[in-house]
């Protein structure tokens, strides 16, 4: 008798533990994407400026030849101190060409970040699929944490950025908040088990018996009644807000569902935005 | 001043019967309504009066002269007695050993106790000096679940238990059932009640690319007559308040007139405290009701903020009753635990032992639950 109580409870705990572990597995299944013809696009970091050093040259190639591999698509960060008279969008959008990336929206998903110092702003420039990964919003947002660090010189940092960029967004339709990572499973696990502890906790607390009388239980309603009311308006205010509407630094369309393209001097299709500094 | 009922017809000793309502002998089965104490039960002097009682049920005629007789004497003893045995009384009986009229064997009893079960005849005996005057009490709530409908009771809440280990519901546990009428004091109290403050209703709305937003304040207040009725507070020492105010609800509107007869069979003890002790404490809990409530009138506000509140009591009574409970004692793996159930709804109290196993699976089955939820609206979102 007992122990078929305990493989009853056990059987219950393994059916939720399996029931999460589905939900993982479709996670990780939902992010594997399309895969793409194998690239053909020279991904790496093209430093001309020389704002790096080669430790962080090497450890920046390292961590973008990874989200290559892992999200099927090309990464490149450039740097330069001569944009030869073009505009920060155009010079990114040509380099992307050249290295090989996409050049028509539905093609392999390509992304290029430049540091332009000539011209003094920091450009994305997506390819392919990545055009409609990378929404206005979401361009602004890789823009303002890179722009953090690039105020304060700190080039590897805001190269860091915006891999962090790539690693949450790449892949990810423009609906979704972004890429579910594991310290968000683990914070979840956290909350779960901490509700889950609190409602048993509760449920215990009232195993025991409650009070289930109130004033209602002994208020003689027959008898009892309200002998005075007033309601007496005093006087009224007004606030105002102007509703702030977000405004995009960067060119083009889109908002944040899909991003808008535009087609570039050597006639592929671009998107993305930029920041001076 | 003990007081015992023996059967008219065999002699053997009588209780009061839950499911017929009435006195009632095992032996031969006879039954007897439950009367009205006569006056003398209510001013009692001194040997113990069974006599009295068997006479009540002897016959019209004989009885009528045997309980004027015994009238006569009672009131001759009463101004003499009645002082005595108060005093007997506070000096905890010292000087003179009560002993069952039944049996003879010296009694034991608590100071506080009224009615009792001799421990060795098991007859059922009323301490009836300690229900005179301030401490007998106006109303009692006979028991409505015998100890047949107790012991299902318990079992099926047993069994409803979450957290309850499986072994733990079976009957053959069931150590002691026993059932006990409880001290409360019952209170009508009137108060008249009056609250103001200043209240808010908020209006959001959009007109171009402003959000408006208008607050209007009105000054609110509300006076009220309130009428709570029989709010219970129990009145023994020993019982823990807690447990006795989650018994509650009993339905007051079976409480019968007291009359001694009730008690037989069942423990019951005398009251610790009077009813201006204890009314602090129900007139705090009857002002929570009544600002509660008072809070509830005002609606239709976005906020309400309550600046005074006034209340002052117009009447305040109380009556001092009996209640019926059950008490179970039920061992399970060496420890004892210990229920108090309503006498008359049967609604049980008493923390249950835990099961790890029980509680391990409620709580991965919820927090699987909440995780499987969260995770869901990661992946969608």
């Amino acid at each position: 008798m007992i122990f078929a109580e305990k493989k009853k409870k056990i059987l219950t705990g393994i059916t939720a533990l399996l029931l999460c572990a589905f939900f993982v597995a479709a996670a990780l299944w939902g992010s594997a994407g399309d895969a793409f013809a194998a690239s053909s696009a020279q991904n790496g970091v093209y430093d001309a400026a020389e704002l790096l050093d080669s430790s962080q040259e090497d450890r920046l190639k390292s961590r973008l030849d990874s989200y290559c591999e892992k999200y099927d698509c090309d990464i490149a960060i450039v740097t330069t101190d001569d944009a030869g008279g073009k505009t920060s969008e155009d010079y990114a959008d040509t380099y992307a060409e050249d290295l090989g990336m996409s050049m028509k929206k539905e093609d392999r998903p390509g992304i290029l970040f430049l540091i332009d110092m000539d011209n003094r702003r920091m450009q994305i420039s997506t390819s392919g699929q990545a055009i409609s990964y990378y929404s206005d919003s979401r361009i602004d947002h890789i823009l303002d944490r890179c722009y953090k660090y690039i105020i304060r010189d700190d080039y590897y940092r805001t190269c860091g950025q915006f891999l962090d960029g790539v690693r949450d967004y790449m892949g990810i339709s423009a609906a979704r908040h972004g890429r579910l990572r594991a310290i968000h499973i683990l914070i979840m696990a956290i909350i779960s088990a901490a509700a889950g502890g609190l409602i048993v906790f509760i449920m215990l607390r009232r195993s025991g018996g409650v009070i289930t009388t109130s004033g209602a239980t002994y208020l003689n309603a027959k008898d009892s009644r309200i002998t005075g009311r007033s309601d007496h308006f005093i006087n009224r205010t007004v606030t105002r807000r102007i509703i702030h509407r977000d405004t995009d630094d960067g060119p083009g369309p889109g908002g944040s569902g899909g991003g808008g393209f535009h087609v570039s001097s050597g006639g592929g299709e671009h998107g993305g935005g930029g920041r001076s500094f | 001043m003990i007081l015992h009922f023996s059967c008219p017809d065999c002699g053997a000793d009588m209780a009061y019967s839950i499911k017929l309502g009435k006195l009632y002998c095992q032996h031969c089965e006879h039954s007897e309504d439950i009367k009205p104490d006569p006056e003398q039960w209510q001013n009692l002097g001194g040997q113990a009066m069974d006599q009295a009682w068997t006479d009540q049920f002897a016959g019209p005629e004989q009885s009528a002269d045997q309980t004027q007789a015994a009238d006569q004497a009672q009131t001759a003893d009463q101004t003499q007695a009645a002082d005595q045995t108060q005093a007997a009384d506070q000096a905890q009986a010292g000087g003179q050993p009560q002993v069952c009229p039944n049996c003879g064997s010296p009694i034991e009893a608590s100071s506080r106790a009224c009615s009792i079960r001799c421990p060795y005849c098991d007859s059922s005996l009323i301490l009836a000096d300690r229900l005179q005057r301030s401490m007998r009490p106006a109303m009692i709530l006979p028991f409505r679940m015998d100890s047949e409908a107790a012991r299902q009771a318990f079992l099926k809440w047993c069994h409803k238990g979450r957290f309850a280990p499986r072994g733990f519901a079976g009957s053959k546990n069931l150590k002691k059932i026993r059932p006990v009428y409880v001290p409360y004091w019952l209170y009508d109290l009137d108060l008249d009640l009056s609250v103001s403050g200043i209240a808010t209703k908020v209006n959001i709305y959009v007109s171009g690319d402003t959000e408006y937003t208008e607050t209007s304040f009105y000054s609110v207040a509300r006076q009220m007559q309130l009428d709570y009725r029989n709010v219970p507070h129990d009145a023994s020492e020993k019982m823990d308040d807690t447990v006795m105010a989650k018994v509650q609800p009993y339905d007051f509107s079976q409480m019968k007139e007291f009359a001694i007869p009730y008690l037989a069979g069942f423990e019951t003890d005398q009251r610790d405290y009077a009813d201006d002790e204890l009314l602090p404490l129900v007139r705090e809990q009857v002002g929570v009701y009544a600002s509660t409530f008072a809070r509830s009138t005002i609606s239709g506000y976005s906020t309400v903020n309550i600046k005074q509140e006034d209340s002052s009591f117009r009447k305040i009574s109380a009556k001092y009753v009996y209640l019926p409970l059950w008490f179970i004692s039920y061992p399970y793996q060496g420890k004892e635990y210990v229920f108090a159930m309503n006498g008359q709804t049967g609604k049980v109290i008493g923390t249950p032992p835990l099961s790890q196993l029980k509680t391990t699976g409620w709580f991965a089955l919820i927090s699987g639950i909440i995780f499987a939820i969260l995770l869901a609206g990661g992946l969608l979102l």
